[in-house]
């Protein structure tokens, strides 16, 4: 087991007082929290900072860290072993854990608690009937899973009593059905898949937030798929019949003639769930000219006489 | 910990609920674990709207089970008070919206500039 360093975690030395500890606490939980943060291991980094403040922010379990840490209970590898005899507290001491269910193994081994291989944990609240608690979860579909359906895996966690009655955390993970045409921010319901009730009362729901990852070609914005298509200047100017792509599969369309870059072509109900496939103008140009179309670009140029920046750059 | 996955007659219980799954202010309390004090700040702040209905009972959407449960997260986590909590919430939708935008908006640019 490794052993956690609260201090360094939170980024105090060991004689900070309260008031240092509680201001490095909310300044690392502005920059993790799962509901704030865009960086990667977030959710990881807030557990680890939630577990150190829980443990720095009291007196007695900081003065048992302390304690514990002093005595050097550290392998040469940054093992952690718990000194022979000693015991963890649990009971009572963890009554105030809210989330409990999620701090370590090095947590549960010093303070007891319902993390995941605690030795003691929190009685579940039995006697009476209880609904089990929703859990709330995001998962991120591919564009084709989301309009075409299909299986995945969640993994969620939820809190459960074991069969001492002790409230313990276990990942648990289902296979589920993605309807099709889902989008981004809609919610998805797995009745009784949350936490277990008590005393009769019904479980917990599932409630899971689709969220979309990014297409390499499509770009989404609301129900509506954006589309970049690169046409030659000549299909632009002439007029074409081109063929692209759409999460239905590929089908023809055509460039109007006199077309320019940018210019958008809307595709009614080709989006998510009834939007539309915009599809926008990208003028591509050749990378290498022959001599001979290069010739006919100067006959262009002589033709047209066309000033491209007349009207740009004027105030 | 190996454990069973459940069979597709399981899997068939999974339903879209954004627009169907409506709750009363009680179920949202309940099943949010914000008290109503906290629940009638968020509204009074317009960041939780009822959706429209019928009866004169006020009724709750799917989208706003989502919202509370962050709500109900960020007010342990931040040790927030109700307006706080308010504000701290309008910002983050925001946020996600900006940040959504600006993903976008990188997106396309990719695709047309080379960067």
């Amino acid at each position: 087991m490794e052993f956690k360093d609260y201090y360094k975690i939170m980024g105090v030395s060991e004689d900070a007082d309260s008031d240092a500890i509680r201001k490095a606490y909310r300044k690392l939980a502005r920059k993790y929290h799962p509901d704030v943060s865009k960086e990667a291991d977030a959710e990881q980094r807030f557990k680890e900072v939630g577990e150190a403040y829980e443990v720095l922010k009291d007196k007695d379990k900081r003065a048992e860290y302390d304690q514990l840490r002093k005595l050097g209970a550290r392998g040469r590898d940054g093992s952690f072993r718990p000194p022979p005899g000693w015991q963890a507290r649990g009971g009572g001491a963890q009554a105030d854990f809210s989330d409990a269910g999620d701090f370590s193994d090095f947590f549960s081994s010093i303070f007891g608690g319902f993390g995941g291989a605690g030795q003691q944990g929190q009685r579940a609240r039995q006697p009476y009937r209880q609904r089990g608690e929703d859990v709330h979860s995001k998962l991120a579909l591919l564009l084709d899973e989301a309009y075409k359906g299909g299986e995945k895996s969640v993994s969620f966690q939820v809190h459960e009593p074991d069969a001492q009655g002790f409230l313990r955390s276990r990942r648990k993970t289902l296979k589920i059905k993605i309807p099709p045409g889902v989008t981004r921010g809609q919610q998805i319901r797995l009745k009784g898949q949350g936490g277990p009730g008590s005393g009769g009362g019904n479980n917990g729901d599932l409630f899971i937030e689709i969220d979309l990852a990014p297409h390499p070609l499509f770009v989404v914005d609301g129900k509506n798929l954006q589309l970049t298509v690169p046409v030659a200047p000549w299909e632009a100017v002439l007029g074409a019949s081109i063929r692209i792509p759409t999460l239905d599969g590929e089908i023809n369309i055509k460039v109007p003639p006199g077309s320019s870059g940018g210019q958008k072509l809307r595709l009614a109900g080709k989006g998510l769930a009834g939007g539309d496939l915009i599809v926008i103008l990208r003028i591509s140009m050749p990378r290498q000219h022959s001599d001979k179309a290069r010739e006919l670009y100067q006959q262009l140029a002589d033709e047209c006489q066309y000033d491209a920046r007349k009207d740009w750059a004027k105030p | 910990m190996n454990e069973r996955l459940p069979t597709d007659s399981h899997a068939a219980r999974v339903e879209v609920v954004t627009e169907t799954l409506t709750l009363s202010l009680h179920e949202v309390c309940q099943r949010c674990g914000l008290n109503l004090s906290d629940l009638q700040h968020l509204l009074a702040h317009g960041v939780i709207e009822p959706v429209p209905a019928s009866s004169d009972e006020w009724l709750f959407s799917a989208d706003a089970l989502g919202l509370l449960a962050r709500a109900a997260r960020m007010q342990r986590d931040f040790e927030l008070d109700a307006a706080g909590l308010a504000m701290a919430l309008s910002l983050l939708d925001e946020l996600q919206r900006s940040r959504r935008q600006v993903d976008r908006l990188r997106q396309l640019l990719a695709q047309h500039v080379q960067l």
